[in-house]
């Protein structure tokens, strides 16, 4: 009896852990956008007052960014500064794919991070600032999408979780 | 012993090879492939790599332009050459401005992109102008990728004539374009601000106003050429502006510049001179008679401000000095002209 009763805490405990963990990926995304825009500001305000070039500006805003986004940005100023021949555009969406997977970007996230290495760098200031502008808005709204989806399923999926242990419990018993 | 002989050697082809593995980091991979594979022979005296949009990759060293082949061979039809595409130069302009259009804008209005090295790219395309002038070049047509190898030396024959007494004597180098008058210009700077020992010849502080950035060839504002250890380098300054900038900030002894000529220098020049400064500057021309007929220059001369004028021809070779002339009197200092082989 009292193995039986352990046995059921354990799944229960298990399983809302597992809805935890689920519902987390939202909140973690949210957080992630957040952290991207502020990068992308930085991205912006650099580019419009320093003139910096780009390896430089991508360490700059690495090390000022958090780390899962700020990894992006390094990794890609590393592999600029070796001047292997590759072009940014090229470059960048090979970053994102493998370093952007790393972190709990969605896919339509990483789609938009591949989006501003298409013109990053080959334009003058005003484009530059207006792409950025551009890609700003659209990962702003998928913000906001993230946190209406947050409010949505982070409860849901740990009451789920939650629930789906006492159901697999009772079925037990 | 044969281990350190070889270890020199070993160092000073790597050395001969610098400039050009500069240029070559700047290429598209296309290109940069290419240009690798090219004979050694003619990769040293390599002077130009022209390319421009829908027409064939050109090299240009040794007084003759050569069409590439895909493998490096040097080329005198174009039939087989290499042909560059848009791509090429947009990718190129990527390595060429470090990625980033944005921070070489004021390069880009001039028509120009100097690279680590001294090597300076011209550039052409479609030019966007408002009411204050040129705005920003895009559509990129065609780069000329000008390979610079510093040649020091020029001015070793001269100096002896530009000091008296140990003091630098105001000087004034006449010359009409393709002379060697910037080369020699940046070596007599080299060798003032250095000093010379064997002559007994203080070092000097000097200000250098470039405002084409021939001089210095800076790149970011850093001279990639040597000016010598006592120089303080104004980049890209209109020259007036950066002669009374010099004069109140730096305290230079000597001020050089290129291509003198405007009214606003002419206040500089007395400013400078007020100041006890000396000068050393250039001035399109072939003789002193030339001069007179400019207004500014003209008048500079006359009232024998300039202690030597030397005049430089292409008549043997480039950078021959065909004259050196004492400013009081115009009384030449050379009783034949001078072949100076190491200008370029």
């Amino acid at each position: 009896m009292i193995i039986k009763f352990i046995f059921s805490i354990v799944i229960i405990v298990c399983c809302s852990m597992l809805g935890g963990i689920y519902a987390n990926t939202y909140t973690s995304r949210t957080k992630l956008l957040s952290q991207l825009l502020v990068s992308l500001q930085m991205l912006e305000t650099e580019i419009i007052y320093s003139a910096t070039p780009l390896p430089l500006l991508l360490t700059n805003i690495g090390r000022k960014s958090k780390p899962e986004i700020g990894n992006i940005f390094i990794k890609a100023s590393e592999i600029l500064l070796k001047k292997e021949g590759l072009t940014f555009n090229f470059m960048w969406s090979k970053i994102v794919d493998s370093e952007g997977q790393k972190t709990g970007l969605f896919d339509e996230d990483l789609e938009l991070l591949k989006q501003l290495g298409n013109n990053l760098g080959t334009t003058d200031i005003d484009n530059q600032v207006k792409h950025i502008r551009l890609i700003m808005e659209e990962v702003r709204r998928n913000y906001q999408e993230a946190i209406i989806a947050e409010n949505k399923n982070v409860k849901l999926y740990k009451q789920l979780g939650l629930l789906a242990g006492f159901a697999i419990a009772i079925i037990l018993f | 012993m044969k281990k350190v002989v070889n270890d020199i050697f070993v160092k000073k082809i790597d050395e001969s090879q610098i400039p050009l593995q500069q240029v070559e980091e700047s290429l598209c991979p296309e290109i940069r492939g290419v240009i690798k594979h090219l004979p050694v022979s003619f990769k040293n005296g390599l002077e130009e790599i022209r390319m421009r949009v829908n027409q064939p990759l050109m090299v240009y060293g040794n007084d003759c332009d050569y069409f590439v082949g895909s493998a490096g061979q040097l080329l005198l039809e174009h039939a087989n050459g290499i042909i560059i595409n848009k791509k090429n130069i947009d990718n190129t302009l990527q390595f060429i401005s470090n990625y980033s259009i944005y921070a070489v804008e004021e390069e880009l209005k001039r028509g120009y992109i100097t690279i680590k090295g001294g090597h300076r790219i011209g550039i052409t395309g479609k030019i966007i102008s408002d009411s204050k002038g040129i705005k920003t070049m895009k559509d990129f047509s065609g780069l000329n990728i000008r390979i610079s190898r510093e040649k020091k030396g020029a001015a070793k024959l001269i100096i002896p004539y530009i000091y008296e007494a140990g003091e630098f004597l105001n000087t004034l180098i006449i010359s009409p374009p393709q002379c060697g008058k910037t080369t020699l210009l940046r070596d007599i700077i080299r060798n003032i601000s250095n000093g010379n020992k064997l002559l007994g010849l203080k070092g000097l502080k000097v200000g250098v106003v470039d405002e084409r950035s021939e001089l210095g060839a800076s790149c970011q504002g850093i001279p990639q050429l040597d000016l010598g250890i006592r120089t303080d380098l104004l980049d890209t300054c209109p020259k007036a502006e950066g002669m009374m900038m010099l004069i109140r900030a730096m305290s230079p002894q000597v001020i050089a510049t290129d291509e003198i000529g405007k009214d606003s220098d002419s206040v500089a020049i007395e400013e400078a001179l007020k100041a006890g400064i000396k000068l050393i500057t250039t001035v399109h021309g072939k003789s002193i008679e030339d001069l007179y007929g400019k207004k500014v220059i003209g008048d500079i001369v006359k009232s024998k401000i300039f202690k030597r004028i030397i005049i430089l021809s292409n008549r043997n070779e480039v950078g021959t000095i065909e004259a050196i002339y004492e400013g009081e009197d115009f009384k030449n200092l050379i009783n034949s002209p001078i072949r100076n082989k190491v200008v370029n």
